[in-house]
């Protein structure tokens, strides 16, 4: 549902006293998408003491103020509040919240079609195909060295029914090499913080003055400082839909690595809805994983179970040194702008977003699927992912990247 | 503090006496965050008149303003205080000749003497409420971020070999920044929210003509419109209100009191700040003037 559909759902006229309905105006602004805390209202309702209230610019001056946190909002609070407040008379600043409001209601019969001349469903329930595969073994069977065909060639010759491209059988030790290296990568970066350091380039003056006081000044223990080594966050989401059966071993053990070998990791599984899981789900034997992923549903909705994250989530999502990375096809059932949407709200509070896509290489795949094209200006890497070797790719173009963007900046 | 300060049109009295050209919701927000005494998040674009808003707040209130500038990496040493490490070497080895135990030298060495006030304790500590302006604060990190929102809940500050020190008279606290990147939602929510656009020719008019008495009305509208149509290009450094005095006093200082290519090309430095700029910006000058 769109914003100003759920506006409409909950709308209520104001009633009883002016707390009751600043209190109500500040719900009806959290269902609509911004974020007002109980905090807020309070704000807003001991500013409300202090001003003439029968003056309407300053009274709604006053709710922004208080209750309003980003400039984006600013149209969708416009609305709200003349809607909430004076029903009747037309809005003064309209500024047309088309993005949310209008094309919600847009027809969305292309999609399915797409989807179909694209690739056919695997029959086969993703679950059946998890089940067969048990984590646990496959971790402790080092001497399996059933080495990682390259598929990618081959099997595009058995293109009968399915368009998709086997990834083949996995090395466990090439896969952990190739996480080991991503994560090598993605810590090296260095803030210009300083912090207190066994060894560094700068003394720490102040603890060596304190320690130096029980010597009676004579500074023997030396403490230094370093530039502080930034470990960014990574997020995952990793498409779990009935489309990505046959990459979903590949993407599962892949996840499975990361989570292992690096860094602070999230990983969320989603299809028609988002979960979260961690590495003793991912890892553990009793854990039925078949049963986490069939709790997702089988379609896609990328952009709805993305800002899902952005409720529940959100301390995640702060500081700008998260990493997210998407793995999906990008075959989306959701609604229209949502994608592009929350992409944006992504990209703000990101460092980098990477999207692994299986199906890149594929000749037919174009980027047909209208939320794939909104979404691609957000993405900043944009890498196929149908095998290991790909997957290896993957480094030289984030070092690549990493050297155009500091050039740039 | 609050009682200069009893009604908005008060405030609006003092911001206008002090040359800020105002409007009613930037008005509202002083005179909330004054009432209130909550922090003021400011945010918009360069060149607005952010900072202004914090100087002419303590013009106006005739109290001192104390500026905190952010930079990545900005720790409690540069932002809090520091210890005068040279003065407390020289003092230990002078102490050493007088053969006193720990505790003396201890007591010694961290003395007010030897403390570096930096702008966060000078704030909490002024004998009269200033203004303390954070500048730029989405610059500065996350950890630094976390430590504000712990300094501005209680106003208070732990040094731990002095002690707690509490501000009597608790500062009015601007912040601004210029969204390079977004802050946190905890800090967001400590403060009322103030987003100050480009303004409307009228405004930036009135502005002009505030800070350049002497200059033309005509002429400063053309100016006006000019920069505003300049700003719906498409330009690495959209130009602010700085920009359009900067050019204003320009103008003026060469004489011109009308706008024609050959001065807009002369001066073209005070509104396209990067090559690129200027190179898109010089095919499209006669343009710009001839709609005006």
């Amino acid at each position: 549902m769109t914003e100003k559909q759920n506006a409409d759902s909950i709308m209520v006229e104001p009633c009883g006293s002016l707390s009751s309905s600043v209190i109500q105006f500040s719900r009806l602004l959290s269902e609509s998408g911004l974020k007002v805390s109980s905090a807020n209202s309070l704000a807003a309702l001991r500013a409300l003491a202090v001003i003439d209230i029968h003056d309407r610019n300053l009274f709604q001056h006053t709710l922004r103020l208080t209750l309003l946190n980003r400039p984006e909002d600013r149209a969708l609070f416009a609305l709200l509040f003349s809607e909430f407040w004076c029903p009747e008379i037309p809005e003064q600043e309209q500024i047309a919240n088309d993005e949310g409001a209008d094309d919600a209601s847009a027809s969305e019969e292309d999609q399915d079609d797409s989807a179909d001349g694209i690739q056919d469903i695997d029959e086969q329930p993703i679950d059946e195909v998890l089940s067969r595969f048990n984590y646990a073994a496959f971790w402790q069977d080092e001497g399996d060295e059933s080495s990682d065909d390259d598929n990618s060639d081959t099997s595009q010759e058995d293109e009968s029914r399915t368009h998709k491209q086997d990834p083949g059988e996995i090395d466990p030790q090439e896969l952990k090499r190739l996480v080991g290296s991503l994560a090598r990568h993605f810590s090296a970066e260095k803030s210009r913080r300083l912090e207190s350091h066994r060894h560094g380039s700068l003394l720490d003056l102040r603890r060596v003055i304190k320690r130096s006081v029980k010597y009676g000044g004579v500074p023997i223990n030396l403490a230094w400082r370093r530039k502080k080594i930034l470990k960014p966050r990574l997020i995952l989401f990793v498409d779990v839909s009935r489309s990505m059966a046959s990459y979903a071993k590949l993407l599962l053990q892949f996840t499975t690595a990361v989570l292992r070998h690096a860094w602070h990791v999230d990983v969320f599984l989603f299809a028609t809805n988002i979960v979260r899981v961690t590495e003793r789900q991912l890892q553990d034997e009793d854990v039925d994983l078949a049963r986490i992923i069939a709790q997702c549903g089988g379609g896609t909705r990328i952009g709805d179970n993305l800002s899902e994250i952005f409720d529940d989530y959100s301390p995640l999502l702060t500081g700008n040194r998260t990493v997210a990375v998407i793995l999906s096809d990008g075959l989306d059932r959701g609604e229209d702008n949502s994608l592009a949407l929350t992409m944006g709200k992504l990209q703000n509070r990101t460092r980098q977003i990477i999207w692994l896509n299986p199906l890149l290489e594929l000749q037919e795949y174009k980027h047909t699927e209208r939320e794939m094209a909104a979404a691609l200006p957000f993405i900043d890497l944009l890498v196929p992912a149908h095998n290991l070797e790909c997957l290896w790719n993957l480094l030289p173009m984030l070092q690549g990247q990493d050297a155009r963007m500091s050039s740039v900046s | 503090m609050a009682e200069i300060v009893e009604t908005i049109e008060d405030v609006d009295a003092l911001i206008k006496a002090g040359g800020y050209v105002s409007e009613d919701e930037i008005t509202t927000a002083i005179y909330l965050a004054l009432k209130l005494h909550r922090p003021l998040l400011v945010e918009g674009f360069a060149g607005v008149g952010k900072t202004e808003i914090a100087k002419v707040l303590a013009a106006a209130l005739d109290t001192e303003l104390i500026r905190l500038q952010c930079y990545e990496g900005l720790d409690t040493s540069s932002a809090l205080y520091e210890w005068n490490y040279a003065k407390q070497i020289l003092a230990i080895r002078l102490q050493e000749m007088k053969a006193s135990d720990v505790d003396t030298l201890e007591a010694e060495i961290f003395d007010e003497k030897y403390l570096l006030e930096r702008p966060l304790l000078k704030a909490l500590r002024c004998a009269k409420s200033p203004v303390l302006l954070i500048d730029e604060v989405d610059r500065a990190d996350e950890e630094f971020e976390a430590f504000l929102l712990e300094t501005l809940a209680e106003y208070q500050v732990t040094i731990p070999e002095i002690g707690t020190v509490q501000a009597t008279h608790p500062p009015f606290v601007v912040l601004t920044s210029n969204r390079v990147r977004e802050l946190g939602e905890a800090l967001r929510r400590r403060c009322l929210y103030l987003w100050i656009d480009y303004p409307s020719v009228e405004k930036e008019l009135a502005i002009v003509r505030q800070h350049l008495p002497n200059i033309d009305v005509q002429f400063a509208k053309q100016i006006c419109q000019f920069v505003e149509k300049l700003r719906d290009m498409d330009l690495d450094k959209r130009p602010g209100v700085a920009e359009t005095l900067d050019w204003a006093r320009a103008l003026q200082a060469l004489h011109a009191d009308h706008l024609d290519e050959s001065i807009v090309r002369r001066t073209i430095g005070c509104l396209a700040k990067t090559r690129r700029d200027t190179n898109k910006l010089i095919p499209e000058i006669s343009g710009l003037i001839g709609n005006a």
